[in-house]
């Protein structure tokens, strides 16, 4: 499912985790998984660089640790309007293939092991930037394809 | 005002995927920026509203910062950073001009120049654990000249 390279997973706390883990991550009302093997770390919420010309999808850029690098929101490539960043506002450094990227979410859930068994297809509607549907905790679960996201991104979204 | 044009050449060097170049930055309202210097023939008081070329054509006056963002604006511009085009005179007023500096640009990503709706920024420089923008100033001004920005 996923083409990230060198897994490494470094969350907010400072665990290293298992590359075949998900990172589940909060948007809304809505949990979505994010491959584990894509996520090199979890930051705190700091108000971005908004860069003029750019759609709402990529609010700004920031620096981590001398690298810039663009933020996407989550909750507008999902469809959902935008929102005052709060508390528990992330972002997940996410790198796939030759690309990184913040991923604004609203919160971070838990890293856990998701049994790909229960996975489905995702319907319809929201195919284009899930990989499969599942659930946790008694939770409906969407599935980020980190690439068909930032193909999104790229194409227009 | 201080003319530009005459101070030298432009220290730019490629290093891997970042350049170092000498640059102002300029304080808007709430944003502050970098502008590579050699993108500005002028710089001094901005100029009173009726203001022409020498030829008597009005000169092309923007405040930089709400062209940029829509919200920063608010106080007063009191400097200005003139690009000679070659048949207009393009004036953008900032509220303060800081320091000319070398810095080191990162470019942007390309997920992010993709989607650039114009080519105005050319990177960013760390400041303050911050990203600035860099901006690519003859491009906003010949988009201005042109009549291609509101």
């Amino acid at each position: 499912m996923s083409d990230c390279a060198t897994p490494v997973l470094i969350p907010e706390e400072g665990q290293h985790g298992d590359p075949s883990a998900s990172l589940i991550v909060r948007t809304g009302i809505e949990w979505y998984a994010l491959p584990g093997a894509c996520v090199r770390e979890v930051i705190r919420w700091r108000a971005p660089t908004p860069v003029p010309g750019t759609p709402a999808v990529i609010p700004g850029i920031i620096n981590q640790r001398g690298s810039i690098v663009p933020v996407v929101d989550l909750r507008i490539a999902l469809g959902f309007p935008a929102s005052a960043p709060e508390r528990s506002t992330r972002f997940v450094l996410l790198h796939h293939e030759t690309v990184a990227l913040a991923l604004l979410v609203d919160a971070v859930i838990d890293l856990v092991l998701l049994d790909e068994d229960t996975f489905e297809p995702p319907p319809a509607g929201r195919v284009r930037l899930l990989a499969a549907v599942s659930r946790y905790e008694q939770r409906p679960l969407g599935v980020i394809d980190p690439g068909a996201l930032i193909a999104a991104v790229q194409e227009g979204l | 005002m201080l003319h530009l044009q005459a101070v030298g050449q432009e220290l730019v060097h490629m290093i891997g995927a970042t350049a170092a170049t000498l640059a102002f930055e300029v304080q808007t309202a709430r944003r502050r920026y970098f502008v590579p210097r050699g993108h500005v023939d002028q710089l001094g008081a901005a100029p009173l509203p009726n203001a022409s070329e020498a030829h008597g054509r009005p000169l092309l006056t923007r405040d930089l910062g709400p062209l940029l963002d829509p919200e920063d604006s608010g106080a007063p511009a009191r400097q200005a950073l003139t690009v000679l085009l070659r048949r207009r005179t393009v004036v953008l007023r900032v509220q303060r001009i800081e320091s000319l500096e070398s810095v080191t640009v990162h470019p942007l990503a390309p997920l992010l120049r993709r989607r650039l709706r114009a080519p105005w920024v050319l990177g960013a420089v760390i400041r303050d654990d911050q990203p600035v923008l860099v901006l690519d100033m003859r491009r906003i001004a010949t988009d201005l000249a042109l009549g291609a920005v509101l």
